[in-house]
């Protein structure tokens, strides 16, 4: 059970906390991911990337419903992130047959969207700042339509859906007329 | 009416609320429907944009973090350091010390001082080579200390005689094993009177390789002021010891 004040934190960009955060944990996670077989440099970017699937966890809302200790969890989310580290590198070590979590299956295969992904970055900051907003709120803080409108204090959660649908649009027209002018 | 659908379950995807057969529903919609597929697709791939910018941001911040978590650890490492480095040093030194004290004094004055028990129990004769004291006496007084502990402790099995044990404690102290002489050599209740101070002299010997300077002090202080044995070599080795 993790408290939901920190998880409250997790989903913030609260970067005080982060930064406690990082020192509280920081000396006893790497020194655990280095004695799964990886060197300090490689262990501190594993602390990192744990982190990183830590704070989406949260955002995600999914740290609700896990039974164990947030160390146990985080710690955890290390040791998979080094094994998939080591098999990178291909190193040679001995993997002990554990409880492996199963990965979820993608609703999509896996296409080759880095072009696509490349585009959107730049013609998204080229939205109004609502729109900006709003699709954050929506695909990276994984607020609810429910969420968003109490938040934002829209009419009703059609508005905000409305608003979305016309805000991907316009970023969908910005990309396509992107294209155009090459 | 079919598009309004596929966006409630889009966004029931999105927010992780999709049930597992709406997601089958909108699996066969992303089959049948290019439209579907692909605004499900750009979806995606605006999330992932959102994700990636977003992990750049904090991979940042957390390199920041780490700059400060090592400063931080610098500034107390050189004081455990330092302090490391001075246990480490008065550590040697006291070692040093002990090597060159104990090579000095204790062992060197043992060395100068001790001259194996003098047989005074059994003085041999010629003829009686086989008899089992001649055989002790003769091995030990010839030096051969290894080859003599067993005939004398045989010796002093079929004798019951404790003052034996002062010959089989030299001879373990010759052989540098201090512990067994000082077991041989503690005063055993029933060892003649002029045996007494021999056995206090080498005990204290046994003690001095044992570097025990205090009970070799005791023991020969005791020698000096009631013994009738090695009294003079009992004061000199007092006067010199550390």
């Amino acid at each position: 059970m993790i408290d939901p004040q920190i998880i409250s934190n997790l989903q913030s960009d609260n970067d005080f906390f982060y930064k406690m955060f990082y020192l509280e944990h920081r000396e006893d996670f790497v020194r655990y991911i280095m004695k799964i077989g990886l060197n300090k440099e490689e262990a501190i970017v594993v602390f990192h990337e744990s982190l990183l699937v830590l704070r989406k966890k949260a955002k995600a809302n999914s740290l609700k419903d896990v039974s164990v200790s947030l160390k146990t969890f985080f710690y955890a989310i290390g040791k998979y992130k080094a094994y998939d580290l080591i098999k990178i590198q291909k190193k040679e070590i001995l993997v002990f047959q554990e409880e492996i979590m199963d990965p979820k299956i993608p609703l999509i295969e896996d296409e080759d969207q880095s072009e696509l992904i490349q585009t959107i970055k730049i013609k998204f900051q080229e939205l109004g700042k609502s729109c900006r907003k709003l699709l954050t709120s929506f695909y990276l803080e994984g607020l609810s339509i429910k969420e968003i409108t109490e938040s934002e204090n829209y009419e009703n959660e059609n508005t905000v859906r409305a608003q979305k649908s016309r805000c991907l649009k316009q970023l969908k027209t910005l990309i396509i007329n992107g294209r155009n002018k090459k | 009416m079919e598009e309004i659908k596929s966006e409630k379950l889009i966004e029931k995807f999105f927010d992780g609320t999709i049930s597992s057969e709406e997601e089958q529903e909108l699996k066969n919609l992303l089959k049948e429907d290019a439209t579907v597929r692909e605004a499900l697709q750009f979806q995606v791939a605006l999330k992932k944009t959102m994700q990636e910018e977003d992990d750049m941001a904090w991979r940042k911040k957390f390199t920041e973090y780490e700059k400060e978590f090592t400063s931080v650890k610098e500034k107390e490492f050189p004081l455990i350091r330092y302090a490391a480095i001075v246990g480490l040093l008065v550590g040697l030194v006291i070692s040093i010390m002990w090597v060159i004290y104990r090579d000095n004094s204790t062992m060197k004055l043992y060395q100068a001082f001790y001259t194996p028990a003098e047989n005074i129990s059994y003085p041999l004769t010629r003829g009686d080579q086989d008899d089992l004291i001649n055989l002790a006496f003769s091995t030990y007084e010839e030096g051969d200390y290894e080859g003599a502990i067993p005939y004398l402790k045989q010796l002093q099995e079929e004798t019951g005689s404790a003052d034996i044990s002062l010959y089989i404690g030299s001879a373990h102290l010759a052989l540098n094993q201090t512990a067994d002489a000082i077991a041989q050599l503690n005063q055993k209740p029933n060892v003649s009177y002029e045996f007494k101070y021999r056995f206090q002299w080498y005990l204290a010997l046994a003690y001095l390789q044992a570097d025990n300077v205090s009970d070799a002090r005791k023991l020969l202080e005791d020698l000096i002021e009631n013994g009738d044995y090695k009294v003079n070599a009992a004061e000199s080795l007092l006067s010199k010891l550390p």
